[in-house]
């Protein structure tokens, strides 16, 4: 099978060393005058890693899924590569029905999340770079750790599964951390040394500096009119995931927090029309579509905050680094019942005055959608409104425009739009 | 002074309506066939028809339904969930939930005291649940779907048709048909598999009563019956159960003049 990204693919590891420096990524996100300050860090950044991934040794890289916390990655002086955000990006370039065909070749059944069935197609066609490692979490869905396991066992290269206990308490964040520092020796041992810990606390703390950042930027969102355009911050969720633990989050949390102030002292927030509010969960298409036109630009409804760009963690301590990691990953609101995750939208509700909630349903995914019925009971009783939109995030064969319109055109009315 | 006009262009059926002094003045029904606009120019010219004015004399019109964005001539589109409410508000204030069950969707709407809606959910996805999954039954059956409520209603054992998609629901009554079931329990087993698919998906927001049935299949007796049975309520059915959407749409065109 030929895919249309073949070219590209080859032009990019053709550049990759060139891209790799940092001063080449930074020249690459200034050209794209257009982008707000933080946007040219999120670009400059992905010039970079993209530069990295595809240019550095097999043996430096290494792919988890998206909960492994990037802080333990970099800490350890690897580079991480989640292939879930990868499919994602690619999405956006059209070419996710080439790898989800590829993968259904291949048996891959057809329920499964499609970022891991687009993944495995990628990782199939050969476009994902090369790694000396492989590392999951059993948590929030299991695939991720099936589909590392499987490219590690073809690759004959290591895999380290860390299991995720299911409630917070100081024995299971204990079991966690051991866990946690497993890994981090396995991964240095494949470089042939022990893990140098100073190289986490560094790690630890740009994770540290960021949080705070982003927790002022998230504050100042609260601010009416809303000063962002929440769909852009749904585009970056992907991102944000590489970001903690490395010095390009604390230059992304800065530039935010620094515009958002400017926009506001200036009165020149980025939507200037701003009708119902909307508070965003779960994921988005990531292929090209006219749901956020339709909603910003022709509806004037505002996202005012998205669930995942929330700070839900308390800062790591650098003295206990695999102890606060696995403190950070046990506090995620997904984790556990299923109330943590509504208690955390309804006080995002509150907080940034929303007027309703929209959930995308992504196909296949039961973490996100499994309590649906509870989150929808929940919300109703407090008054708070709540659209389900079903759709996939990354097959876009999966989308049907007009269906997804009706729905959000009637949410909209309902929530006095034009009515 | 204008009247104003709505016309809810659905995939099967387009009606325009319109209204003098809150009331409604005329109306028509026709089906939509392939071109949306030229059904909403024709369902209009035949409501002013009946009405015995011209065209010069309406307006605003607010055009509503799957073809909304095809009726160029109307001041504005309004989804159909928005004027299956206010309409049914206008008919049945007391009314808390409409279901509504066209040619190619169904849903289920939670109106408010004021004729707003509280909530929605909605099949468009597939035709176990809607008009056209009569349609297909009936057609294997070789029975007019009109008639297939009444004859429905004689059955004392409904056949069981457990298949929620409708190709394999077809196989199912095709191979009914050849077992020599009673075609009036086979007629109950189609409705009652209608009634559970959009039961299932009333109950998703929470079946609030009063409860109204509009869109053509309401006109079928057979499935009034088998969703009354599935939701455990009376339901009210419009005199005439099409034209709520259009009169919907006609109240919020009157709101805008
Ligand atoms: S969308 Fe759901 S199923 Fe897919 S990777 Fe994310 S959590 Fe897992």
């Amino acid at each position: 099978m030929r895919f249309k990204a073949d070219r590209a693919f080859r032009c990019l590891k053709l550049l990759a060393p060139i891209l790799s420096n940092p001063q080449v990524a930074r020249l690459a996100a200034l050209l794209n005058s257009s982008g707000s300050p933080h946007e040219r860090v999120a670009q400059e950044f992905s010039v970079r890693l993209a530069g990295l991934l595809y240019s550095s040794p097999p043996e430096r890289i290494v792919w988890a899924n998206i909960l492994v916390p990037s802080e333990l990655i970099w800490g350890l002086g690897f580079i991480p590569f989640y292939p879930e955000i990868a499919a994602a990006t690619i999405a956006r370039f059209g070419l996710a029905p080439e790898a989800l065909r590829l993968a259904d070749e291949l048996g891959v059944p057809r329920d499964l999340c499609s970022f891991h069935r687009a993944a495995i197609g990628f990782a199939e066609a050969g476009f994902f770079p090369k790694a000396g490692a492989f590392v999951a979490v059993n948590y929030p869905c299991w695939t991720a750790a099936v589909f590392l396991s499987w490219e590690a066992f073809r690759h004959n290269l290591p895999f380290y599964l860390i299991d995720m206990p299911s409630d917070f308490t100081e024995d299971s964040a204990h079991y966690l951390a051991y866990s946690l520092e497993e890994v981090a020796q396995g991964l240095a041992s494949t470089r042939g040394n022990r893990y140098y810990i100073r190289g986490i606390e560094k790690a630890l703390r740009l994770s540290n500096e960021a949080r705070s950042l982003a927790l002022e930027a998230t504050e100042m969102r609260k601010f009416i009119p809303s000063p962002l355009k929440g769909s852009k911050m749904i585009g970056h969720l992907g991102l944000i995931a590489y970001l903690f633990g490395s010095p390009y989050g604390v230059a992304y949390y800065r530039a935010m927090r620094d515009y958002i102030r400017r926009i506001i002292a200036e009165s020149r927030p980025e939507q200037e029309k701003q009708g119902a509010r909307l508070y965003w969960m779960h994921l988005k298409p990531f292929y090209s579509t006219t749901l956020f036109h339709l909603v910003e630009d022709e509806k004037k409804a505002v996202i005012v905050f998205e669930e995942h760009s929330s700070v839900w963690w308390e800062p790591l301590v650098e003295g206990e680094p695999f102890l606060s990691l696995a403190r950070k990953m046990l506090s995620h609101p997904s984790l556990g019942p299923t109330e943590g995750r509504i208690a955390r939208a309804l006080a995002d509700v509150q907080a940034f005055k929303a007027d309703g909630v929209i959930h995308f349903n992504h196909w296949g995914c039961r973490q996100s959608q499994g309590a649906i019925a509870l989150l929808r009971r929940r919300l109703r009783g407090e008054g708070v409104p709540l659209l389900e939109l079903e759709g996939d995030c990354i097959d876009e064969n999966g989308y049907q425009e007009g269906q997804i319109r009706v729905r959000m055109e009637a949410f909209l009315e309902s929530l006095g739009g034009g009515l | 002074m204008k009247y104003p006009v709505g016309i809810d262009v659905g995939s099967a059926s387009a009606e325009a309506l319109i209204l003098k002094d809150g009331k409604i003045l005329a109306y028509s029904i026709l089906e939509t066939g392939a071109n949306s606009r030229k059904a909403a120019e024709k369902a209009l010219e035949e409501a002013l028809e009946k009405a015995k004015i011209s065209r010069a004399e309406v307006g605003p019109i607010v055009a509503t339904g799957y073809g909304r964005i095809s009726v160029d001539f109307a001041s504005r589109q309004v989804t159909e969930i928005s004027c299956y409410a206010r309409g049914i508000h206008f008919l049945y204030p007391e009314v808390r939930m409409v279901i509504d069950i066209g040619g190619q969707d169904s849903k289920a709407i939670l109106v408010g005291k004021n004729g707003r809606v509280l909530d929605f959910v909605m099949n468009d996805k597939c035709a176990a649940g809607t008009g056209r999954f009569l349609e297909v039954m009936a057609r294997v059956m070789e029975v007019d779907v009109e008639k297939l409520g009444e004859i429905s209603l004689r059955s004392r054992n409904p056949a069981e048709i457990s298949s929620t998609c409708t190709v394999f629901a077809e196989s199912e009554v095709v191979s009914l048909i050849a077992r020599g079931v009673p075609v009036e329990d086979i007629a109950a087993g189609i409705h009652k598999a209608i009634a559970r698919r959009v039961g299932a998906m009333a109950k998703r927001i929470g079946v609030t009563p009063p409860v109204a049935f509009a869109g053509g299949v309401a006109k079928n007796v057979g499935v009034v019956k088998a969703l009354e049975e599935e939701l455990g309520v009376k339901l009210i059915v419009p005199e005439e159960p099409q034209i709520v959407g259009a009169l919907g749409a006609a109240l919020l065109a009157s709101e805008e003049g």
